[in-house]
């Protein structure tokens, strides 16, 4: 590199860093954080790490419902920037492309970068950072995600020191319970590494796949509903269409997220799966899983079914059911047509 | 030939005089001929006799009414409990028309059965864009029963 050339690029980086291109081109997906604290800058690092590290491990998923606790391993392998989690494996990642193995082959489900509009989670929580405890062998950073109104630490993320990767997280209820835990029990070089070449079985991407893919929308007509926020601080940041006539919104705080999907119809209670849980959701009826990956619950308000799921915890998943059901509970006239015309609908 | 019907009906007019020229003209005709004839024309006749020997009495003051007053008051009874019955049934019949009509001109909403799964692995994915994906994605690979 000349002399020129070398006082050319520090000038550009001077330039980028003052106008403050710096912090967003390694920033992740999150905005608003102009200076990133510890934890956001950790949290942020270990969202890129699992694609820049090449590791093979077991990750343990625990989760608690009314039929008692849970656990399940699930292989994770990383690759040459390739991620495959499951034994066939049944997920592969690959930059922002997901691919899910489906009984008649891989499908596609996402193939596009979204845009930096994910909150910052310091915006609504209050990080600490402390030296955690060794998660599967290796020593790790502890970052606690508490409110900022009573000080409750709602989740625990541990980072591992050498590589970044986020090598475990829990849920916890408002009495510090663990409710939820992802996390591995064992990390190590991927397998066959030892012997210098490349391992037969390491992650690739699938050469043929059938695209699945939600698409983009723009807006949202009635009786769809969208709102920009809801909930405790949860912002709109996605909009999508799923297959089979379905509104997907995606909602973030920078920790926790919401989907929530919207159907219209009148929904069929009879057709969901077992093991929910009934539910009041301000004043109607819902029906509640609390499954591995966090919260799903059904409930219909007007002519629009909804499921909402969430990987935040159910207190803070009802402050977004409640900004989806404006009207509380039905009114007299709904009363009486659901009466009326109960009977005839078929 | 001529064909002779058995007597009927003419006979009892015949003797009333209410036959025209021509129908008395015809029964005289089978009188003449006929025996039958004949020996029905006297029985018509002497029963016609023996009715209007009969004595005739005129029945008490107030018996036709105690006679046909409770069948009248039934009818009236009848004619009263019968319209509440028969509004009622218009009305259920009004009822159920609205509201087959409008069960028909309103279209009865789809019924809808999320696909939590599905669902629940769409919001997976999404999240794990955002947010780190070995700890949203391994859900996907979870085997249980209770996944719904």
């Amino acid at each position: 590199m000349s002399a020129s050339t070398a006082r050319g690029v520090v000038v550009i980086a001077a330039v980028a860093a003052l106008a403050g291109i710096g912090p967003f081109a390694i920033g992740g997906v999150h905005a608003g954080a102009d200076q990133p604290g510890p934890g956001e800058q950790l949290l942020d690092d270990a969202r890129r790490a699992a694609q820049e590290h090449d590791f093979s491990g077991i990750v343990e998923v625990t989760w608690a419902d009314a039929a008692g606790s849970h656990i399940s391993d699930v292989a994770v392998q990383s690759a040459d920037g390739v991620l495959a989690l499951g034994d066939r494996p049944q997920v592969i990642v690959e930059g922002s492309r997901r691919f899910v193995h489906a009984p008649d082959g891989w499908q596609t489900v996402w193939g596009q970068d979204v845009q930096a509009d994910v909150p910052a989670a310091s915006a609504k929580w209050k990080l600490t950072v402390r030296d955690g405890p060794e998660v599967a062998g290796r020593a790790t950073r502890e970052i606690d995600a508490a409110d900022r109104g009573d000080g409750r630490v709602r989740e625990r993320l541990y980072v591992d020191v050498s590589t970044g990767l986020l090598l475990r997280r829990e849920q916890l209820d408002r009495r510090g319970r663990t409710v939820r835990a992802v996390g591995f029990t064992s990390i190590g070089e991927p397998a066959g590494t030892f012997l210098g070449e490349a391992p037969a079985n390491v992650p690739r991407v699938p050469q043929r796949s059938t695209s699945r893919q939600p698409h983009v929308l723009e807006d949202v007509s009635a009786p769809y509903r969208a709102p920009g926020t809801a909930g405790d601080r949860f912002r709109l940041v996605g909009r999508y269409d799923e297959s089979g006539n379905t509104l997907h919104l995606f909602y973030s705080d920078g920790l926790f997220s919401v989907s929530v999907f919207e159907q219209q119809g009148e929904l069929d209670w009879s057709g969901l799966p077992s093991g929910g849980e009934p539910r009041t959701v301000a004043g109607r009826d819902a029906r509640q899983y609390r499954t591995s990956g966090g919260v799903v619950t059904v409930f219909q308000a007007g002519d629009v079914v909804y499921t909402t799921v969430s990987d935040a915890p159910i207190d803070q998943v009802d402050t977004v059911l409640d900004d989806f059901n404006p009207s509380g509970s039905p009114g007299i006239v709904q009363r009486v047509t659901d009466f009326v015309a109960g009977p005839f609908s078929w | 030939m001529s064909v002779r019907p058995a007597p009927d009906d003419r006979l009892s007019a015949y003797l009333d005089g209410e036959l025209d020229a021509a129908e008395r003209q015809a029964v005289d005709g089978y009188l003449e001929a006929s025996p039958d004839w004949r020996a029905e024309l006297e029985e018509v006749a002497y029963a016609r006799d023996a009715l209007r020997r009969l004595p005739t009495h005129e029945a008490p003051p107030g018996f036709w009414e105690e006679v046909l007053a409770p069948d009248m008051a039934k009818a009236r009874a009848r004619r009263r409990s019968r319209l509440p019955r028969v509004i009622g049934i218009a009305t259920a019949a009004v009822a159920v028309a609205a509201a087959v009509i409008v069960s028909v001109a309103i279209p009865s909403p789809d019924r809808v059965t999320p696909r939590v799964p599905a669902l629940s692995d769409s919001h997976a994915v999404r999240n794990s864009v955002s947010d780190d994906p070995i700890s949203q994605l391994a859900t996907m690979s979870v085997v249980s029963p209770n996944r719904p």
